[in-house]
């Protein structure tokens, strides 16, 4: 029988061990390197490695001047939670990542120091107006991208052709969308389902992304950021209408409202989708898909399209800003920053001077991404009430898309953001 | 002699006390402080004082509603389905035998794997089938010619396929302790009760049952506190969608701190399903006296 | 003894072995998907064949490797797992022994108010009580962010009502003989606790550790809160690093999930005996 000292001495041992192994803090190389953290959601692998890249790439070219950049990953669901966490602690990291429609709650809450006082002019208009839009929130700007998305409607040419249509090219083209519905009308024969609008994605987001626009092109607003009401905004006429000529396309068995398929285009069962850039590459390497991509149909007569994706900030527990600005830059840099990642995730380039850098976007479908950005691009609001507008109007457009009255669903969503919104107010 | 053991006694249990005072009464006791207060996340103290506003505002939050709903409905599906699972099992799987073994171990496994890993598993397995999937019960339906089911895609199915999965998950821990129950029950009741004549279903009715009464609601009431503890599964598996309907009351509470950044709203949540949680185990507990008390 | 007669043993065995494998269907197939590559995850999927891992590879392993930081992650979740058992230890041990076995005043009633916190599990309290954590933040600035996160997993579980309970009643159970002869002996009561009660209380001990263990080590809700630079993360929040954008590799997850589940297993497999003799022992009597 081992003698029962000598086995909780060793025990003991092995947990200091243990503890104190697990615990001693990764010994830095000699000299005082300043060390900034950036945090960043996870996007595709690819991304993700091609952002690991970018730092690395910092971090040498800056070895000389003893500046080094640790990048944290957090899974994309988690990501807004783990900052809400860092802020209640005041332990934000200096330089984040930060999701287009975030910019606002964030900002408002305090969270992000403004970058106006590093972006020159000459910065600020080389970069595409919906960045600049998308990042700027009561008069200051506090964040820029390295990349802006393209929402489009794609079509296959062979159903086209064989329905006898000819879709514009350009934004100023733009189909009506009593022309869209005739389209739609023609092509039923030829498509298994007209046209793929994603409605199994499972976050709110898309679809307060990819519908803004509808109501926008008819004169509605989600809110009114100035007079802080949703009530009178959200379900006023405008809105509604719109919405209902949305509602058209699940009514007539244009669309499915729920779906558990999600890719029929490149499976060639749809003959129009209306998604975004990220679907490109599996669109090209489909076999025997051929398509095309026209601007999103207009409802009134507002040319608008979508905008946004994740750019990013400098939060207000940075303690070097000017160290954090450095770091910024160079993710938005064509060459060091913006090259790697839009080669990684098909996105469009947020600065002009980065076009050069990619030759297919003097080609479609690329062009009209460009285009759209370049003309006729919004950003979503920016409010602090964004999370709770963007689930409730994500909420109302699943009822509508199931047949609810359009009128009842967004007048229950506009009071319900309201009361969050009117909460904000007192003892802030 | 006395106060020397007094003041030992008092450092024995001093560590155990404070902490447990820092970390589980503390918490409870500033939980219900600030639910009567104005707090935003970022606020290191709470702000004014606002009595039932917080509660209000939950009561009336749609959200709120769902997720105990959502909950209700869980427990009140789990708890009487792994009990009586876990009983059958245990009764069938109490003798000697390898069969035997094998069957107790394989329905144990399941209990050493954390609901992280197998929320994500099943998150898997209920995906579809064919090129849009690797969902292995889809796969089965069909090639079984039957059509492909939405699973956790489906406000209707969603919660009852989590309520499967954890079903399966607890049933072997639940089964290991009425296993150990009925050992206690004496073998002659049984050898008394076959000489005078009684079938299987009388002996379980009338020995067995009785028998392991007591512990039926120990595991009953055990259950029912981690099936109202629900939040893994959801938040992993669906997120506590589809269109909010496997959102669970903690993860209601989590969002309206870290979502919504909103303390006070989040601490009157939390009193809210405190007193809940403990209405239910005080409820219990007379019920386990009672049954103790009949026996 | 069994309750039901058994008449034909053949049938039964046959029986049980078929609901084991059925019950076990899941967990096999993730074992399966860990060796299989990722298209052929989902091709087999109609077919018995999903349940073959052919052909085999290791690349979800290396995979899974890679794309974590399975090494600290590892270390951490075992550290955390060790300073709580431990802790614990020398925190409910003690306890529980005073609970059992000395006379005070208030006894019995600081044992009910302490055992009415088992009713307050994380789940109720993780607002407020990350309030109180973050109250500590500032200690990161001296500790270094993983000493401090280990800490933050640890310190606020190492008391556990539930854990007093359990060890008082086993101390209850131990005939005194042994300890009033170390008294006469000369031992103090901390000599008696730590030389006669502790040692003869192994089972109780032993399922406390492994139940510690277990719980911790699959704990998510708390270390999702607290956990920060990648190199401080637990093994459950790992498997959320691979939930990136589509497309998902589950080849990959699984081979992960059965590296999370092995080391946990085997201290199951381990220790299964001394729980199922803890709790009859406990008296869950009728």
């Amino acid at each position: 029988m081992i003698n029962p000292d000598y086995r909780r001495s060793c025990f003991a041992l092995a947990v200091i061990a243990t503890v104190g192994w697990a615990g001693c803090e990764r010994t830095q190389d000699g000299g005082n390197v300043q060390l900034v953290t950036v945090w960043a959601h996870q996007g595709q692998e690819l991304e993700n490695a091609a952002m690991r890249e970018i730092i690395a790439a910092f971090n040498q070219a800056h070895k000389q001047e003893k500046l080094q950049v640790e990048i944290s990953f957090f899974p994309d669901r988690q990501y807004a939670d783990k900052v809400s966490i860092a802020s209640a602690s005041a332990r934000l990291p200096d330089v984040l990542d930060i999701d287009g429609p975030h910019v606002g709650p964030w900002a408002a809450e305090g969270l992000l120091h403004p970058i106006d006082e590093f972006v020159s002019d000459e910065l600020r208009a080389d970069f595409l107006p919906s960045i600049i839009q998308q990042g700027t929130f009561a008069g200051r700007l506090y964040a820029l991208g390295a990349f802006d998305s393209a929402l489009v409607v794609y079509y296959n040419r062979d159903m086209i052709e064989a329905a006898g249509l000819q879709p514009p090219e350009r934004v100023q083209d733009a189909w009506s969308w009593d022309q869209f519905l005739d389209a739609l009308q023609r092509v039923k024969a030829h498509a298994a389902i007209p046209l793929s609008l994603h409605m199994d994605e499972q976050s709110d987001e898309w679809l307060t992304y990819a519908f803004s626009p509808l109501i926008w092109s008819n004169g509605g607003q989600l809110i009114d950021t100035e007079n802080q009401r949703v009530v009178g905004i959200l379900d006023s006429p405008p809105v509604v209408q719109a919405l209902g000529r949305w509602q058209e396309l699940f009514k007539s068995g244009f669309a499915e409202a729920t779906t558990t398929n999600p890719n029929p285009f490149a499976a060639g069962l749809a003959a129009f989708d209306w998604t975004g850039h990220w679907m490109l590459p599996s669109f090209e390497v489909a076999e025997g898909l051929r398509f095309g991509a026209m601007p999103l149909p207009q409802l009134g007569d507002n040319l608008v399209c979508a905008s946004g994706s994740w750019c990013w900030g400098i939060s207000r527990d940075c303690r070097d800003k000017a160290a954090a600005w450095k770091v910024l830059a160079w993710l938005v840099d064509p060459e060091h920053g913006i090259k790697p990642i839009v080669e990684a995730n098909g996105a469009v380039p947020s600065r002009r001077s980065a076009f050069r850098l990619f030759p297919e976007y003097g080609q479609m479908p690329r062009r009209l991404f460009r285009e759209q950005l370049e003309t006729a691009a919004r950003a979503r609001p920016r409010t602090p009430v964004y999370f709770s507008l963007t689930s409730e109007f994500a909420r109302a457009m699943r009822d509508i898309a199931l047949g609810a009255d359009v009128q009842t669903a967004l007048t229950k969503a506009a009071h319900t953001v309201q009361r969050a919104l009117d909460r904000q107010q007192p003892g802030k | 002699m006395n106060r020397r053991e007094k003041l030992i006694a008092l450092l024995f249990i001093l560590p155990a006390c404070v902490l447990i005072g820092v970390f589980v009464f503390g918490p409870a006791l500033a939980m219900s402080r600030t639910s009567l207060h104005r707090q935003g996340l970022t606020d290191q103290h709470v702000g004014g004082y606002c009595g039932a506003a917080n509660y209000e505002a939950v009561w009336a939050d749609p959200d709120f509603r769902r997720a105990a709903r959502n909950t209700a409905y869980f427990t009140v599906l789990v708890v009487p389905l792994q009990t009586v699972l876990a009983l059958l099992l245990a009764v069938w799987t109490n003798g000697p035998g390898w069969s035997l073994r094998t069957l107790r171990l394989a329905v144990f496994i399941p209990t050493a794997i954390s609901l992280t890993v197998l929320s994500v598993l099943w998150k898997l397995l209920y995906e579809p089938s064919g090129a849009a999937g690797a969902g292995l019960f889809n796969g089965l339906l069909t090639s079984l010619g039957l059509p492909d089911q939405p699973f956790l895609t489906s406000p209707r199915q969603a919660m009852l396929c989590i309520v499967v999965m954890s079903v399966w998950q607890g049933v072997g821990f639940q089964m290991m302790i009425f296993l150990s129950g009925l050992q206690t029950i004496p073998d002659e009741l049984y050898e008394a009760a076959s000489l005078d004549g009684a079938r299987c279903w009388q002996r379980f009715r009338y020995i067995t049952l009785p028998g392991i009464a007591p512990i039926t609601a120990l595991v009953a009431m055990i259950t029912t506190i981690f099936a109202l503890k629900l939040f893994v599964q959801p938040y992993l598996m669906t997120g506590g969608g589809p269109e909010g309907s496997t959102i669970s009351v903690v993860q209601y509470i989590y969002e309206a701190a870290f979502f919504r950044r909103d303390l006070g709203l989040a601490c009157a949540a939390g009193a809210i399903f405190f007193v809940v949680v403990t209405a239910i185990a005080v409820t219990q507990r007379r019920l386990l006296r009672a049954t103790e008390a009949i026996q | 003894m069994t309750q039901l007669r058994r008449t034909s043993g053949l049938g039964n065995g046959a029986a049980a072995i078929t609901l084991a494998v059925v019950f076990l269907a899941p967990v096999l197939w993730m074992a399966s998907a860990s060796l299989k590559p990722e298209a052929a995850i989902h091709t087999d999927v109609d077919s018995v064949r999903s349940f073959v891992p052919a052909p085999a590879t290791g690349a979800n392993y290396a995979a899974a490797h890679r794309r974590t930081n399975l090494g600290p992650v590892l270390a951490n979740t075992f550290a955390v797992v060790v300073l709580i058992a431990a802790g614990g230890l020398l925190i409910n041990g003690p306890a529980a022994f005073a609970f059992a076995r000395m006379r005070f005043p208030g006894r019995d009633v600081v044992f009910m108010i302490l055992v009415a916190s088992i009713i307050l599990p994380l789940e109720v309290i993780v607002i407020p009580l990350f309030m109180t954590v973050r109250t500590f933040s500032g200690a990161a600035d001296y500790l270094g962010e993983r000493a401090w996160t280990l800490a933050a997993l640890s310190v606020p579980f190492m008391a556990k009502a539930f854990n007093i309970f359990l060890l008082r009643q086993y101390f209850l159970s131990l005939p005194k003989a042994l300890e009033e002869a170390a008294f006469l002996d000369g031992a103090g009561w901390w000599g008696v606790f730590w030389r006669v009660a502790l040692p003869n209380a192994k089972p109780a001990l032993i399922t406390v550790v492994l139940l510690d263990f277990v719980v911790h080590w699959n704990d998510f809700l708390w270390p999702l809160v607290i956990c920060r630079a990648e190199d401080t993360r637990t093994i459950q929040l790992g498997l959320g690093n691979f939930f990136t954008q589509p497309p998902i590799s589950w080849g990959a997850i699984m081979a992960y999930a059965v590296l999370a589940t092995l080391p946990m297993a085997l201290v199951f497999a381990f220790g299964q005996r001394w729980i199922v003799q803890s709790v009859a022992k406990t008296g869950i009597r009728g």
